[in-house]
């Protein structure tokens, strides 16, 4: 009867581990893709030094790693019945659970700051774009392909151009927004140059590219921090056995 | 008397009507704004009428009544017209606005509009929004679980 109990329990311990390194390795795979950044936004948050979404990130991709191998280790642990090396498996998995926590939490808590709502980014912008500085040539860029892929215009709307005053209005007075709020031919030709100056709004974005900044910040957040999350539920699981 | 006043409005010439001027209306015109912290978009004068005329637009700054003119020339109906952009101007200023014809006494009634007034962003508030969700209820779980994951430890390793 104990025996069979123990080889259920050996049985069951192992299951988890090799769970647990899949899922590992998955966080890790997650964590590379955010911080490969394939929707470019990274100047968004770097260009203020609040890059802690990339940050938490990059923990995760050793923490992922970490995990996947530590199960590994826990599996012969288990099979090899020592008592010694299932203690040296549990001190260093509760070592990675410390930093994927970190992890996790910075990653919540940074996404917050940045878009909680629309003024970060706005003030960001209006400081920004058209300013001749290496921030200002990262965040004009940054900003012209949001404007020109996404079909938008300013923070919430092309009217913050005209509500604060900016960088951009300084250096050009004549410009009551930038170029790349006016719609293009396929030919990347302005439809209408003049209409876009006046305001025509045919000729031009009118809803706010927030939105989308904030929806692809948060799919980042999400996956470094609630991806991380589950897996250290995971391992608490795990480890309770 | 009813019909002397008939008569006599028969008899008054049509060319002694107003030109309209007023700022383009975002609903009508489609326009995103006519007032702005530098400009004003205004309707140019009708194109039937004064079509292919020169024009001025004599614009005064109210509180030092500066005078300032635009000369343009009202486009024909055959060209797509959008607005008179009345650039150069200071925010939060008024300003009275003339149409006048170019060679003849025919002048719109007097606009006065004040132009916006922007506020600085750097007033723009950037600090912590309120908290979420989740990162409250990401940073209580964890740490629960981080608490009772040490005194497992601990448990484990007083009790070998």
């Amino acid at each position: 009867m104990g025996a069979g109990a123990v080889t259920c329990l050996m049985f069951v311990v192992v299951a988890l581990n090799a769970i647990a390194a899949a899922a590992g390795l998955a966080l890790f795979a997650v964590a590379i893709w955010v911080a490969v950044d394939g929707y470019k936004l990274y100047p968004i948050s770097g260009v203020s030094g609040k890059d802690d979404i990339f940050a938490a990130a990059w923990i995760a991709i050793f923490t992922g790693f970490a995990f996947f191998l530590t199960c590994i280790f826990g599996i012969f642990a288990a099979l090899k019945r020592s008592r010694a090396l299932m203690l040296v498996y549990l001190i260093i998995m509760f070592i990675i659970f410390l930093f994927e926590c970190a992890s996790a939490i910075t990653a919540a808590t940074n996404r917050d700051y940045l878009v909680g709502n629309s003024n970060f980014v706005k003030k960001q912008m209006l400081q920004y774009y058209g300013q001749d500085s290496t921030q200002g040539k990262q965040i004009t860029q940054t900003w012209n392909r949001v404007m020109e892929q996404v079909e938008c215009c300013g923070a919430d709307s092309p009217e913050d151009w005209m509500l604060y005053n900016s960088t951009l209005k300084q250096i050009y007075p004549t410009y009551n927004w930038p170029l790349s709020c006016c719609k293009r031919l396929s030919t990347f030709e302005l439809q209408n140059p003049a209409g876009c100056k006046v305001g025509l709004t045919s000729t031009l974005f009118t809803k706010g590219c927030f939105n989308y900044i904030e929806s692809v910040l948060s799919r980042y957040t999400w996956a470094v921090s609630w991806y991380g999350f589950s897996v250290l539920m995971l391992v608490v699981s795990l480890d309770v056995f | 008397m009813l019909n002397l006043l008939f008569i006599l409005g028969i008899l008054c010439p049509l060319n002694l009507a107003e030109i309209e001027i007023r700022l383009l209306d975002p609903k009508i015109d489609g326009v995103l704004a006519s007032r702005f912290p530098n400009s004003f978009l205004l309707g140019l004068p009708d194109c039937s009428v004064y079509g292919n005329k020169s024009a001025e637009l004599l614009y005064t700054e109210l509180p030092s009544n500066e005078n300032k003119t635009k000369s343009f020339i009202v486009p024909s109906c055959s060209v797509t017209r959008l607005g008179l952009l009345l650039q150069n101007l200071k925010n939060g200023t008024t300003y009275n606005m003339q149409y006048k014809i170019a060679g003849s006494n025919d002048t719109s009634a007097n606009l006065t509009m004040a132009t916006t007034n922007v506020i600085d962003f750097q007033q723009i508030d950037s600090g912590l929004p309120a908290r979420s969700g989740a990162m409250v209820v990401i940073t209580v779980i964890l740490s629960v679980a981080m608490a009772a994951l040490l005194i497992g430890l601990i448990v484990v390793l007083f009790s070998s």
